[in-house]
């Protein structure tokens, strides 16, 4: 069956299930693979992606579900309003090691709405859907603080 | 003592030359890699946590279309 996504600014017109998650469908017939699949429950968020917008688990997301959304992935972050900045923080704080689980944070950061972060502890809540097995959560909090102007 | 070399990156603090193309989702990754021909493959393990496999049945699962093939330890040879 036929499914029109937009994604990233650009349409793509996938011959998929309807039921396929969301997940699946950019990385196999988007060829995105810049989203992961870690889980693949809704634990980890290897798999967030932007949906209008808010960041979402796309291993728990039907693509059927999604045809009427704009969608972003990490390949097309940059044209998110923070999204280079985001991506040139979590390199500069070293928040990266085996890199995995590091689309899904940068995802998840993007999507955190303006001016939500006043303190540390509101910018881990907003990363809570998204797990490091590397466990370098301190230095992605700080990458995020800096993005968001929350003093360390 | 010896005045530190100029070309030591000891105490200092530098980026880690992969982290930009990883946190840009640049990095290839094996689950990304898709070559003409590839299968999936999925291991199964014993649900019984101490117990001796006797035997296999895997006539079902070879009926299932698409079904390939089916491997044990016993035909990797010496790799395992």
């Amino acid at each position: 069956m036929s499914v029109h996504l937009r994604v990233n600014g650009e349409s793509y017109e996938v011959d998929a299930s309807p039921f396929a998650t969301l997940a699946e469908v950019l990385r196999e017939h988007c060829g995105l693979t810049g989203t992961k699949v870690g889980c693949a429950v809704g634990y980890c968020g290897a798999c967030t992606v932007l949906l209008d917008g808010r960041p979402v688990h796309a291993c728990c997301m039907v693509v059927g579900d999604c045809v009427d959304a704009t969608i972003t992935t990490v390949e097309g972050v940059r044209d998110e309003p923070a999204g280079a900045t985001v991506v040139e923080a979590f390199a500069r704080h070293g928040a990266v090691q085996c890199g995995f689980c590091t689309t899904g944070f940068v995802m998840s950061a993007v999507g955190i709405p303006e001016a939500a972060c006043r303190s540390r502890g509101t910018v881990r809540d907003y990363l809570v859907g998204n797990i490091c097995r590397c466990t370098g959560f301190a230095k992605i909090v700080d990458a995020v603080c800096d993005v968001k102007g929350v003093s360390q | 003592m010896t005045a530190p070399s100029p070309h030591s990156v000891i105490g200092t603090r530098f980026a880690r030359p992969e982290a930009a193309a990883k946190a840009a989702g640049r990095v290839r990754y094996v689950s990304d890699v898709e070559v003409p021909g590839m299968l999936d493959a999925s291991v199964v393990r014993s649900p019984y946590p101490r117990a001796r496999v006797l035997a296999v049945d895997t006539g079902e699962a070879l009926a299932v279309p698409g079904v390939v093939g089916i491997y044990f330890a016993s035909d990797l040879g010496e790799v395992h």
